[in-house]
């Protein structure tokens, strides 16, 4: 992935990415709100995305 | 009156005349055509008419010779010419046809001797049913596009003349060819050519070498001419516009062309430079028109695609590189070549591999004689109803479906073009949506089921399907049933949980291969855990830091081992402390202590660190859901029963020895702590297994040791050269080639290695699993391209454990499979075989260009063990290489012969095969690889190459053969001295020179020494055999073997 400016996104697990910024988003994810350049996208996910295990996975074991 | 004069040769024959006397019988500068003639029951015409067309024009005349030292013209003043002819009127119309395209083949490519006049040839063929066709067949060297035009309009003319009987209205040739060659030598030499030859030298200051093309085949270390054609339509509607869009642009629809042009082989080749070369006509005064001669000059056409322009950008950048090269357009090719690339590279064309050309409606008559004068040239042909596109292609480099793609690629652009100019760069498409969906969809259909739970419950129920049967066999011969493993791990889960362990826990294992180990292993699964596996040998540095970036809750260890531990470390169990081990006595006391974690296939089974080339080591967090789906998979497809398990534990592929046997009820024999490093216990080990999984690394040290009649075997983890593959195939039956990355479950592709295998591939995705070939904007890339490997499915793990940022960057949004997933990028380099498997061809990050020429290094250590002293070898990328960054080849030697002698022979081994650019910079012998505990070669860990010895120092004349040669050198290249080691072209030495060479050595020696070789033989040390091999008679071998009597 080139450098360039991308957006912070989503899935339904509660896992994160990022995409780039002027393309469709691919289907099953949601941006986030956050847009910047990739080292600032990634540093915002450094931030926000502090349990790692998928959403579901945190349903099951009773959280 | 008969007689001949003698004339200077244009700068076009000289290159000509240069290229075919490099290969002297390929019928690769031939030009020919077909002239179709309405029959007249005067059976002479045809040959009356060649008559006057020969007395018309002296270049139906020429020849090409060498004058002291320098090419000339030999025209003859009068020229007898007969015509042959073949009569197949009486045959069927189908075996007419047939024949015909026969001869007409077989006269195009019968070579010409460039020194007699003529150089063309031509045959009547009747036909039946009335029409005459003459096959025309002549030598690039007197004629070009202009020229077979100008013929077919004379012959014509002259045909019609005597059909209404009257004169022939044809133009006055008050010049001839001869003149323009005195002219253009007259013109170039007023400071034309210095001039321009400046502007070409900055036009093209750093192009690189190769265009990139992908090749289905690895360049040969000498180019051939062998080619094919493919030709393509393009409809009315879409040449109308593209018409029309380049007329909005203010450009021509040559331009148009050539910008889509570019704009695929950028897209194809992953390069933003990119040169194409053109024919121009080169008759730049108007007497220069009516004539039949060679006229053409070359152009290279450099553009910048940089910047992802929008299609109109680029059109205009092409625009501007087209009308700056015909503002400069008279310098011969072959000077700029000699200007700004000396150094020949026999393995490619100069300045430029791809041609293009635009040509007017029914110019084009040639027709394929299986031969192509460059990679690949696109010949677009206006037709009545559109264009035809003519690509023809070395057959050397490519497949005709490969270049089939590319075409049907050529088209979609122009379309794209057509229809919306300001589509960008990157977005234009390569593949129609059947070729994508195949790629997508098609290659990627590999649902198939797997059990919805994790390891330990599977283990469990295996346990009590078979608890009588041999769940583990240790290196002294003690085993273990699956009751008595159930047991043991159940009662050791329950101390774990009792001691803290919950799910998602983490727990440290630093254990030799052993029972204890395996029930361990267990054991922190069934407590809902993920295992981390501690290699004792790690450095202690690499041990805590492990320990503490994974948070261990627990440390599972012996008390052999833990003194080699950090002291800040999590709190211990001993393994070998334990109360008692034994199931029947621990077992009453713990059982009590409740139900253990429940925990599900998307919870870890192990957190497995792995380093990158760069930063920190980083673990990678794989839930059990992957394991199962790639266990079941290879039970499924391989079968089950049992493993060798031999891999140390640490490295991931660990987890597939352990569990193939014991999710398939068969026996887990675990193999000496060392066997990886004595190969001799292997075979025992071995002995028992049905299955062995080896890294290449391993296996090359192993495989005389393996019991031969081994059912399978798995390799992979490193690339596998295709000898130790065969060597393995006299092992087992059943040899697989496995690949994948940590981050997405052990493997994620598989290849069953066929006998004698042309190429190693890595396969197709397994069960459950989709691969993607893209570029570095995650589009697909077509059949055939190199792109980054991602990899999606069930086997994507979470991510690494506390790194969230980087989880992110390298676990992206799946565009192509199902909504919400993840797809991993593999930063492996990797494309498309056209029947759905994967070529692996290295890390992307390791790329390495030496001069500018993309090099796969697995490759050149291909070519390097195939040399008989070579046991085995590798080729690394250094900073540290002579001259700097470059290539080092490491060698195993094969017998006790090594240093410098074997240096030299491997060097020509490999230049007879490889190109020059392949060729490392050093070669150092070295008595093993260093491995790393996973068995991976550990490149880091080579030794630097020794310095020296590569800064040739001068060696003077030995023999009074070397004497002459060197003289003759020093006096062509102006230096005072040569020495034997000397490179000709290195010291300024150029295709012309290297005329002069072969003509002064002639003169010396008595000796034709074929131009081919002294490209072969560049040091005088070389020559001299050369010309001693030449210059060898039968009679002389015979004196020779006298003497030895």
């Amino acid at each position: 992935m080139r450098d360039g400016q991308y957006k912070v996104v989503v899935n339904d697990e509660q896992q994160y990415s990022i995409w780039f910024a002027e393309r469709p988003l691919p289907q099953g994810w949601r941006e986030t709100g956050y847009e910047g350049a990739k080292q600032s996208c990634l540093d915002h996910i450094d931030q926000v995305w502090t349990d790692m295990r998928p959403r579901s996975l945190r349903e099951a074991m009773g959280e | 009156m008969t007689g001949t004069y003698a004339f200077p040769a244009s700068f076009a024959q000289e290159r000509l005349w240069f290229l075919t006397r490099l290969d002297p019988d390929a019928p690769t500068y031939h030009v020919n055509a077909v002239y179709e003639l309405p029959d007249r029951d005067d059976p002479d015409r045809c040959e009356r008419i060649l008559r006057e067309l020969v007395r018309r024009h002296e270049t139906l005349r020429t020849a090409l010779a060498i004058e002291d030292g320098n090419l000339v013209q030999i025209v003859q003043v009068e020229l007898p010419v007969a015509l042959p002819r073949t009569d197949l009127r009486e045959l069927p119309p189908e075996r007419a046809e047939r024949e015909f395209g026969e001869l007409a083949v077989a006269e195009s490519r019968r070579p010409f001797a460039l020194d007699r006049a003529p150089l063309w040839r031509a045959h009547l063929v009747l036909m039946p049913g009335g029409p005459q066709r003459l096959v025309f067949v002549v030598h690039h060297a007197v004629f070009d596009g202009r020229s077979a035009t100008n013929f077919a309009e004379e012959l014509r003319e002259l045909h019609d003349a005597i059909d209404e009987d009257r004169p022939p209205r044809l133009p006055d040739l008050p010049i001839q060819y001869a003149d323009y060659a005195a002219w253009q030598r007259e013109h170039l030499g007023r400071g034309v050519l210095a001039a321009q030859l400046g502007h070409w030298r900055e036009r093209l200051a750093g192009l690189p070498p190769d265009l990139g093309l992908p090749t289905d085949r690895p360049r040969p270390a000498t180019r051939g001419h062998a080619g094919a054609e493919h030709h393509l339509a393009l409809p009315a509607g879409l040449v109308d516009e593209l018409e029309a869009l380049a007329r909005r642009r203010g450009a021509t629809l040559f331009m148009v062309l050539l910008a889509g042009l570019k704009a695929l082989l950028s897209r194809y080749a992953g390069q933003h430079d990119v040169a194409v070369g053109t024919p121009v006509a080169g008759r730049d005064l108007p007497e220069f028109e009516p004539l039949i001669g060679m006229f053409i000059n070359t152009l290279v056409l450099r553009t910048d695609l940089s910047g992802d322009p929008a299609f109109g950008d680029l059109l205009d950048r092409v625009r501007e590189t087209v009308l700056d090269a015909l503002d400069h357009a008279e310098v011969p090719f072959d000077r700029l070549v000699e200007a700004l690339q000396p150094v020949r590279d026999t393995s490619r064309t100069p300045l430029f591999q791809v041609g293009f050309n635009l040509l007017p409606m029914g110019s084009r008559g040639q027709f394929p004689n299986g031969t192509a004068q460059l990679d690949l040239n696109v010949d677009v042909v206006r037709t009545a109803d559109g264009a035809g596109v003519y690509l023809e292609y070395s057959t050397d480099l490519f497949d005709a479906a490969t270049v089939a793609r590319l075409a049907g690629a050529y088209r979609l652009v122009l379309e794209a073009v057509a229809a919306e100019p300001g589509t960008r760069l990157s977005e234009l498409p390569l593949m129609t949506p059947a070729e994508r969906r195949e790629l997508l969809t098609g290659w990627n259909d590999t649902a198939a089921p797997y059990p919805e739970l994790t390891l330990h419950e599977l283990v469990a129920e295996q346990a009590a399907r078979t608890p009588d049967a041999v769940a583990v066999r240790a290196p002294d011969g003690a085993e273990l049933t699956y009751a008595e493993l159930d047991a043991r791990t159940g009662a050791l889960a329950r101390r774990l949980v009792a001691g803290g362990v919950r799910a998602e826990s983490c727990v440290a294992l630093c254990l030799p291969r052993g029972v204890h180990q395996l029930v361990a292993l267990l054991a922190v699964l069934r407590a809902g855990a993920c295992y981390l596996p501690l290699d004792a040998a790690y450095p202690p540095e690499r041990l805590a830091y492990l320990l503490a970036d994974s948070g261990a809750a627990l440390l599972l260890t012996d008390s052999a081992h833990r003194d080699r531990l950090p002291a800040d470390r999590p709190p211990e169990l001993l393994l070998d402390q334990l109360a008692d081990p034994e199931p029947a006595d621990a077992g009453p006391e713990i059982r009590d202590d409740g139900p253990l974690p429940s925990v599900g296939p998307d919870n870890l089974a192990y957190l497995i660190y792995t380093s990158g080339s760069t930063g920190r080591p980083k673990g990678v967090q794989v839930p059990h859901r992957g394991v199962v789906n790639l266990v079941t998979d290879v039970i499924r497809r391989l079968g089950g029963g049992s493993a060798l398990y031999m891999t140390s534990l640490s490295f991931d592929i660990a987890a597939l020895e352990i569990f193939t046997p014991l999710l398939s009820g068969g026996t887990l024999v675990i193999a000496p702590e060392d066997a990886a490093r004595t190969p001799k216990e292997i075979r025992r080990a071995a002995e028992d297994a049905d299955l062995v999984q080896l890294t290449p690394s391993v296996a090359s040290l192993a495989v005389e040791h393996l019991p031969p009649g081994l059912p399978r075997a798995i390799l992979g983890g490193e690339p596998l050269p295709l000898d130790l593959a065969t060597r393995l195939l006299t092992v087992t039956d059943e040899l697989w080639n496995f690949y994948g990355p940590t981050e997405t479950t052990i493997w994620s592709t598989a290849y069953r290695v066929p006998h004698s295998p042309a190429t190693m591939l890595i396969g197709s995705p397994v069960a459950n699993t989709t691969a993607y070939v893209v570029d570095q904007d995650l589009r697909p890339v077509p059949v055939g391209v190199p792109g980054e490997l991602l990899l999606g499915g069930a086997g994507v793990t979470r991510g690494y454990h506390g790194r969230a940022a980087l989880t992110a960057e390298r676990f992206v949004p799946d565009p192509f499979g199902a909504p919400g997933g993840r797809l991993y990028r593999t930063g492996d380099l990797a494309r498309w075989r056209p029947d759905g498997s994967l070529e692996c061809l290295g890390r992307l990050d390791d790329q390495v260009k030496v001069r500018g020429v993309r090099i796969e290094l697995d490759e050149v250590a291909a070519v390097l063990n195939e040399h008989p002293s070579v046991r085995r070898a590798v080729v690394a990328v250094r900073d540290d290489a002579p001259g700097g960054r470059g290539l080092v080849a490491y060698v195993i030697p094969a017998g006790e012969g090594s240093g410098a002698g074997v240096e030299g022979e491997l060097r020509a081994h490999l230049r007879a095969r490889l190109p020059e650019a392949m060729i490392p910079a050093a070669f150092v012998s070295v008595p093993d690889f260093p491995v790393l505990p996973s068995g991976k070669l550990d490149r880091a860990a080579l030794p630097p190459p020794g310095a020296g010895a590569t800064t040739a120092a001068f060696v003077p004349p030995r023999t009074p053969m070397e004497e002459t040669l060197a003289a003759i050198w020093a006096e062509l290249l102006g230096r005072e001295r040569v020495g034997v080691t000397d490179d000709f072209f290195a010291l300024g030495g150029h295709s012309l020179l290297v005329v002069r060479l072969v003509g002064r050595i002639d003169d010396e020696f008595g000796v034709e020494l074929p131009l081919r070789r002294c490209f072969d033989a560049t040091t005088v040390e070389e020559q001299a055999l050369a010309v001693l091999e030449e210059g060898l008679t039968d009679a002389d071998l015979l004196e020779l073997l006298e003497e030895e009597r």
